[in-house]
């Protein structure tokens, strides 16, 4: 199988069947982070086909020292997703629901196998294990582009409040990945 | 005294940093938080920590099935967008070349004639060639110019398809001999190189100006007439 940086490094230089390999591969992926912020499958289709116009007119400053291919393209399908959400004033779903809705049964690549599953794993555990206060707070500011203070008008909450909750379940989050990165090693 | 005190110590930035990798702090405390961390290498360190947990979240959100079609449609603006920026300013970048070596090398011909490997040309008394720079699979990568009389010079022009990094460019002649010209940085997708082409002690017509990463591997040529 391919690798992602292969296929990136085809996309980029314009091959044609590496530029198709790699929309089948990660399609699924960037429309279901797309679809689960902005809610619409209309829109969610502009957001993808816009992340993949981008992920081509930027793949040069792809660092393969800094992560996966999966976690560049996601983040700037979540970016595109966010400035969508924005920009069409769209009603967020109950922020927790979005983490519930993902298909258990997904597909990784071979690169996601290695590194990001794992990530994935524990960070979707640290996150079933959070107050349900912290988890909406986190949701909203990590998915939604909410900042402290649109948190704390949202949930009627002080400002302080908010941050707290932010920092508070990006700590236990860390704390997580830390604790069972050192359980395996 | 009106002004907020600026968050500059370790600790009041630490606990910052979630939120600036969330991307959510607000204007004044970002900026504070980027001052500080231009200057402080340690929390440089946590922020990238946090940054590298904020690259997963994502993930979470797990997979969906695009609408049919999706794939095609991706398929066919990423080659529109492909199309427009591969034949927007390419007769720009010759006009710009031909401008460049009139001035700057050939200081006493009052005209400069560019000769297209795709035909057309206008008379006068010093030539400039063009070819296209081309990469695996004939696709375009940008433009190679070369000037003929008694100094030539050779002008590299990547606007395409080419990742970030340092490029040897390299000189073929009609022999096979080749001749090393000098580095390219590409940066964002762009870069330029000018220079001059040594004088071949054979004689041998330029043939190919080439693109060599530090494998040694070829990404592009652009192959010029030698008859």
């Amino acid at each position: 199988m391919v690798s992602d940086d292969a296929l990136l490094d085809g996309l980029a230089t314009g091959d044609p069947d590496a530029t198709a390999a790699f929309i089948e591969r990660f399609q699924r992926r960037v429309f279901g982070v797309a679809l689960r912020i902005v809610n619409d499958t209309r829109l969610a289709e502009d957001v993808a086909q816009e992340t993949f116009l981008r992920a081509w007119q930027r793949s040069s400053a792809f660092d393969p020292r800094r992560g996966t291919v999966t976690a560049w393209l996601l983040t700037i399908a979540r970016n595109l997703a966010i400035d969508t959400v924005r920009l069409r004033r769209v009603v967020i779903v109950d922020p927790v629901e979005i983490l519930a809705r993902r298909d258990p049964n997904q597909e990784r690549g071979p690169d996601d196998l290695a590194v990001l599953g794992s990530d994935t794993e524990r960070l979707q555990r640290a996150l079933a294990d959070l107050p349900p206060d912290q988890c909406r707070a986190l949701v909203l500011a990590a998915f939604f582009g909410q900042t402290a203070r649109e948190i704390a008008e949202s949930e009627s909450i002080p400002l302080g409040t908010a941050k707290t909750r932010i920092r508070t379940a990006m700590l236990r989050l860390r704390a997580a990945l830390v604790d069972d990165t050192e359980g395996t090693e | 005294m009106n002004d907020p005190t600026p968050i500059n110590d370790c600790v009041a930035v630490s606990e910052l940093l979630p939120e600036l990798a969330l991307g959510t702090l607000s204007g004044t405390e970002r900026a504070d938080v980027l001052a500080h961390l231009d200057r402080c290498g340690a929390c440089r360190e946590k922020s990238a920590d946090w940054a590298a947990m904020v690259d997963v979240f994502p993930t979470l959100l797990g997979e969906a099935e695009p609408p049919a079609g999706f794939e095609a449609r991706t398929l066919e603006r990423l080659q529109a967008d492909r199309g427009r920026v591969s034949r927007r300013p390419r007769f720009q970048r010759v006009l710009a070349v031909a401008a460049i070596v009139a001035a700057a090398v050939i200081v006493s011909v009052a005209a400069v004639r560019i000769i297209d490997a795709r035909g057309g040309s206008a008379s006068s008394d010093t030539d400039v060639a063009s070819a296209n720079m081309v990469g695996n699979g004939g696709r375009y990568a940008g433009d190679a110019f070369t000037t003929s009389g008694r100094d030539r010079y050779v002008f590299v022009d990547v606007d395409f398809g080419v990742k970030s990094g340092m490029y040897r460019i390299e000189a073929v002649d009609a022999r096979d001999r080749v001749t090393a010209l000098g580095h390219l940085a590409v940066s964002g997708g762009h870069g330029a190189w000018a220079g001059e082409l040594p004088r071949s002690g054979g004689g041998g017509a330029l043939a190919m100006v080439r693109l060599v990463d530090p494998s040694g591997a070829v990404l592009c040529a652009a192959r010029f007439p030698t008859t």
